[in-house]
C-alpha cells in the first residue's frame, strides 16, 4: 500500500470522529446561543442565554408529525443527515497536531460535502409532499447554482498557494503570513459560500418566513431538532475550515494550536451568525446574476494573481 | 417523572405561537405579540412549527374552517385559545397563562393525542391508486408556462392562516414551479366585516405594522424588529411629538439601507401611464410603496392634509394585487402582496361604494 | 482487512442502489438510488488511492443528480410519491441491449490480457494525475474544456425560446418595456 506524501500532522484513530462530531455540536449550540442573545437583544425579550436549552426541550417533547401521501424515508434523510455532512465536513480541519482524516485532497473533500447539502435540503422540501416545502428545495437549488462556483474557485486559490491540496499543508504554508491577508476576495466569497450551504441568513430563502419556513415547514419534533442543529453545525464547520484555509490554522502566540483553531472558528462562526439578522434575503433570481457576473469573475482573479505569485515565488 | 417535568417546563418557556387574525382584530394581535416576546416565546412559521394556536377577533365560518384545519396540523402537544376584540393586558396575559397551563398538563395532552390517533389514521378516501388522485388528492395538470414548456400546475391558496398576511385575505394561485400564473383573491366572511375606528396614533401603529410584515418578507430581522418598534410606542403613546421622531429615525434607517432597495427595486412595478384607474399611492414599485407606507404614517400621526389618506377600497387593492402577482414567483408575490397594505377591516370604511358592492349580512 | 470489507460492502451498495433504479416507483426515489450508487463507486475509487478522482466522483454526481432530480420532477409531475409511476419503458427493447452490453463488457474484462504492474505508483497519485493531464495532454485538454462550454451554452441557447435580445431589447441595454423581462436579474440590467 503506497503511502501518499508525508504529512506533518499527527493521525489519530477513527474512533476519535465522536470528538469531532461533539466539538461540531457544541460549535452548533455556540452558534445558537450567539443567535438567541442577538435575537433577544433585538426584540427585547428576556431569555437569551437558555433559548437552545429551551427550544432543545420543546422539540424533544414534541410529536413528529406525518404528511398525506409523504416520501418519508428520503424526507427523513435529508432533515437528518445535515449533521452528518457537517461532521464529514469538520473531520479534515486539523486541531491543531492532530486529525481524523488527513486525505491529500482534503479541500477536494470538503467541497464534495457541501454538495451533498443539495441534495439533503432539497429531500427535505420534497419529502412531505407539501408545496411551500418543494418551493423552498428549489430556492436552494436556484442559491446553489449561484454559489456553488464562486466558492470552488474560492476553495482553489489556497491550495495553488500551499502546493497541495492536502488540509494541514495548506495551513502549514502560511507562516508568517496569513492567506487572508493576500487572497481577501478568495475568503469573502468563502463566507458567502459558508452562508450559502448553511441556508443561513441572506441564503435563508429556502426557509423562508414567506413561505411559512418553506423546507422546514412541515417538520416537527426530532425531525426539525435534527435539521435546525443541521444548519448551525454546518456554519461551524464552515467557520472550521476557513482558520486552516485562511486564518493559518493553529498558529498564534502563548497560547497552544488547538486552542487557536477554536477561538478562531469561534470568531468567525460569530460573524456569521450574526450576519442573519443584520441582512435581508437575497432572492434567488437576483442572486444567481451576482453569483455568475460579479462572484465567479471576482474569484478567478483573484485564483490568477495567487497563481503568478504562486509560480513566481517558485 | 420529576426529570420529565423539568424538560416540559422548559419547553413551555419557548412555546411557538401561531396566531390567526380575524379582520379588525389587529390592536389585539399586537398585543398578544407583544406579550409573546415579553415571555421569550416565539411567533410560529407554520402550524407544524406550533406549540399553540390563537386566535384573536371574532372570525366568522369560513374562517374558523380554516383555522380549524390549521389546528389539526399541529403536532402535538398542543393547546389553543381564543381572544376577543377588545382586551386589556391582564386577559391577554391569562389567556397565554391557559396555554402554558395546558401545554404542561400531561394528562390532557394523553387524551387529546389518543382523541386524534382515529383522525390521523383514517384514510381520506381509502386506498386507491387506480383512480388518478391517491389519497383523494387530484394530480396536477399540465399548461404551457411563459417559456412555452408545459408544466404542472399546482393550485395553492394563501392565506388566511399564514404570517406576514394580511388577515382575512385568501390569494389562490395557480403556481408553475414557484411562479404565479393566475391569482384570484377574495376576502373571507365578507358580509360579516365591521369597520374599525381608528385613532391618529393607532391608525400610524398600524402602517407600521404593515410595514414590519414587509420587513420580515425580505428577510431583513433587525428591519422587522425596529418596526414593531416603533408600532408598539405609537400604541402606546398617542403624543404626536415622540412618534413623529421615532418615524423619521425609522425613515433614516430605510434609506440607508441599501441592499434592501437592491432586493426590492423594480417588483410589482404600477405605473400611472400603464393604468390610470389605480389610485395614485400604489404607484412604483415594492420598494417606493414601502417608503410611502413610513409617510402615510407620519401623515395620520400629524394628521398633515397635504399628504391625504389612501383612498383605495379593499376591491380595488385586491383587484390590482390580482394583477400584479400574475408572472413572479411566490417571494416576489408575497412582497407584492404586503407593500399594498390590504387591511380589511379599517380600509372598508374609507370607501364608500364598498357597503353597495358587499352582500347583506 | 478493514479496507476489503467497505470495498465488498460499497460493491453491494452500487449494485443494488443501480437496480433500485428500476425498481422504485417514484422519479426521486430513482434519482437518489442512482446518486448513491456513484457515491459508492466514488467511495471505492477513493480505496484504491485514487484520491482525487474518487472525492471527484462523489461532488460531481451528488451534485448532478441533485439538478437531475429538479428536471425529472419539472418534466414528469410535481407531486412527490404520489402516483407511483414504473421506471422501465419498452421493457423487451431495453433488456435486450441492456444484456448485451453488459455480456460485451463483461467479456472484456475476463478475456482482455490485463498487463502487469510495472514499477511503483507515483506516492502522490493527485500530482502524477495532473501531471499526465496537464503535461503531455494539454492540448487535448485545452481544445475539449472550450468545446463543452460552447455545447452547453448553444444547448440552452437552441433550447430556450426567449434570448437575450427579447428581454433586453436589440442593443442589449435593458428594454424599456420591463414587462418583457420577467425575471430581472441582480446586477441592475
Amino acid at each position: 500500500m503506497p503511502e501518499a506524501a508525508t504529512s506533518s500532522l499527527t493521525l489519530v484513530p477513527v474512533g476519535w470522529v465522536v470528538l469531532a462530531g461533539a466539538i461540531v455540536l457544541g460549535l452548533a449550540w455556540f452558534a445558537a446561543t450567539v443567535d438567541g442573545v442577538a435575537t433577544a437583544r433585538a426584540e427585547a425579550s428576556p431569555t437569551g442565554l437558555g433559548r437552545p436549552l429551551r427550544e432543545v426541550a420543546r422539540l424533544m417533547r414534541q410529536r413528529r408529525r406525518a404528511t398525506v401521501e409523504a416520501d418519508t424515508p428520503l424526507w427523513r434523510i435529508g432533515s437528518g443527515g445535515l449533521v452528518v455532512i457537517a461532521t464529514l465536513m469538520v473531520i479534515v480541519v486539523p486541531l491543531g497536531p492532530w486529525t481524523v482524516f488527513d486525505s491529500p485532497v482534503g479541500v477536494v473533500w470538503f467541497n464534495a460535502m457541501d454538495v451533498c447539502v443539495w441534495a439533503l435540503v432539497w429531500l427535505t422540501g420534497w419529502g412531505p409532499n407539501s408545496a411551500h416545502g418543494l418551493v423552498g428545495g428549489y430556492r436552494f437549488l436556484a442559491h446553489g447554482l449561484g454559489y456553488e462556483l464562486p466558492l470552488m474557485f474560492a476553495l482553489v486559490a489556497p491550495p495553488i498557494a500551499a502546493h497541495s491540496l492536502r488540509v494541514g499543508d495548506v495551513a502549514a504554508a502560511q507562516h508568517g503570513l496569513w492567506f487572508v491577508v493576500w487572497m481577501p476576495i478568495a475568503f469573502l466569497v468563502y463566507l458567502i459560500g459558508v452562508l450559502g450551504f448553511s441556508v443561513w441568513g441572506p441564503f435563508s430563502a429556502a426557509v423562508g418566513s414567506d413561505i411559512a419556513g418553506g423546507v422546514a415547514a412541515e417538520l416537527s419534533g426530532l425531525d426539525r431538532l435534527l435539521f435546525l442543529t443541521g444548519r448551525y453545525a454546518l456554519l461551524a464547520a464552515g467557520a472550521a475550515f476557513a482558520v486552516p484555509m485562511f486564518l493559518g490554522g493553529g498558529a498564534g502566540p502563548l497560547l497552544p494550536g488547538w486552542l487557536w483553531v477554536i477561538v478562531k472558528t469561534i470568531v468567525v462562526l460569530t460573524a456569521l451568525v450574526l450576519a442573519r439578522r443584520r441582512l435581508p434575503v437575497l432572492r434567488p433570481d437576483l442572486f444567481m446574476e451576482v453569483g455568475w457576473l460579479v462572484l465567479l469573475p471576482a474569484a478567478l482573479v483573484q485564483v490568477l494573481v495567487v497563481s503568478v505569485i504562486a509560480v513566481w515565488r517558485g | 417523572m420529576g426529570l420529565r417535568r423539568r424538560l416540559a417546563t422548559l419547553a413551555v418557556d419557548a412555546t411557538h405561537v401561531l396566531v390567526v387574525e380575524a379582520p379588525g382584530a389587529w390592536l389585539a394581535r399586537v398585543a398578544i405579540e407583544r406579550e409573546i416576546g415579553r415571555r421569550g416565546w416565539w411567533l410560529a412559521t407554520s402550524p407544524a412549527d406550533a406549540d399553540a394556536l390563537v386566535t384573536v377577533g371574532t372570525p366568522g365560518p369560513q374562517l374558523s374552517e380554516r383555522v380549524e384545519s390549521a389546528w389539526g396540523q399541529l403536532p402535538g402537544p398542543r393547546s389553543r385559545t381564543a381572544i376577543a376584540d377588545h382586551t386589556n393586558t391582564t386577559s391577554v396575559q391569562t389567556a397565554l397563562d391557559r396555554v402554558a397551563a395546558e401545554l404542561l398538563d400531561p394528562e390532557r395532552q394523553i387524551r387529546d393525542a389518543r382523541d386524534r390517533e382515529g383522525f390521523t389514521s383514517d384514510q381520506m378516501s381509502g386506498d386507491s391508486d387506480m383512480d388518478m388522485s391517491p389519497s383523494g388528492i387530484p394530480l396536477a395538470e399540465g399548461g404551457d408556462d411563459r417559456d412555452g414548456l408545459e408544466m404542472d400546475e399546482l393550485h395553492v391558496p394563501l392565506g388566511p392562516v399564514l404570517p406576514h398576511w394580511p388577515a382575512g385575505v385568501v390569494l389562490r394561485c395557480t403556481l408553475q414551479g414557484d411562479v404565479v400564473v393566475a391569482a384570484e383573491a377574495s376576502v373571507l366572511d365578507e358580509s360579516d366585516c365591521t369597520p374599525v375606528r381608528l385613532e391618529p396614533n393607532e391608525r400610524a401603529a398600524l402602517r407600521c405594522d404593515q410595514l414590519a410584515s414587509l420587513l420580515a418578507l425580505s428577510g431583513w430581522a433587525d428591519g422587522r424588529a425596529a418596526a414593531v418598534h416603533v408600532r408598539d410606542a405609537l400604541v402606546d403613546e398617542p403624543d404626536t411629538a415622540a412618534g413623529t421622531i421615532l418615524l423619521d429615525e425609522l425613515r433614516r434607517r430605510l434609506r440607508r439601507a441599501r441592499l434592501l432597495r437592491w432586493s426590492l427595486r423594480g417588483i410589482g412595478d404600477l405605473r400611472a401611464g400603464d393604468r390610470p384607474d389605480t389610485p395614485p399611492h400604489l404607484h412604483g414599485d415594492v420598494y417606493e410603496r414601502l417608503a410611502r407606507l413610513v409617510d402615510q404614517a407620519r401623515a395620520e400621526l400629524t394628521g398633515d392634509e397635504a399628504t391625504p389618506a389612501p383612498q383605495a377600497s379593499v376591491p380595488e387593492l385586491l383587484a390590482v394585487a390580482e394583477r400584479l402577482v400574475v408572472g413572479l414567483d411566490l417571494a416576489a408575490a408575497r412582497l407584492v402582496v404586503a407593500s399594498l397594505a390590504i387591511d380589511v377591516a379599517t380600509t372598508s370604511n374609507l370607501a364608500p361604494h364598498q357597503n353597495e358592492e358587499s352582500p347583506d349580512a | 482487512m478493514f479496507v476489503d470489507v467497505v470495498f465488498w460492502v460499497m460493491t453491494v451498495v452500487a449494485v443494488v442502489m443501480g437496480a433500485a433504479v428500476f425498481v422504485v416507483d417514484s422519479m426521486a426515489r430513482a434519482t437518489y438510488a442512482l446518486a448513491l450508487s456513484f457515491v459508492a463507486v466514488g467511495v471505492q475509487v477513493l480505496l484504491l488511492h485514487q484520491d482525487y478522482v474518487g472525492v471527484i466522483v462523489i461532488l460531481m454526481m451528488v451534485m448532478e443528480m441533485a439538478v437531475m432530480a429538479v428536471y425529472m420532477v419539472m418534466f414528469m409531475g410535481m407531486n412527490p410519491a404520489l402516483m407511483p409511476m414504473s421506471m422501465v419503458h419498452d421493457k423487451r427493447k431495453a433488456l435486450a441491449a441492456a444484456s448485451v452490453v453488459f455480456l460485451t463488457l463483461a467479456a472484456g474484462a475476463l478475456l482482455i490480457p490485463w498487463p502487469t504492474r510495472r514499477g511503483q505508483p507515483s506516492s502522490d497519485t493527485t500530482r502524477a494525475l495532473g501531471e499526465a493531464l496537464m503535461g503531455s495532454k494539454m492540448l487535448v485538454m485545452t481544445v475539449v474544456s472550450p468545446v463543452m462550454v460552447a455545447t452547453i451554452v448553444a444547448g440552452i441557447v437552441i433550447a430556450s425560446k426567449r434570448s437575450r435580445y427579447d428581454r433586453l431589447g436589440d442593443d442589449l441595454r435593458g428594454a424599456a418595456d420591463h414587462s418583457a423581462d420577467p425575471q430581472r436579474g441582480g446586477v441592475g440590467r
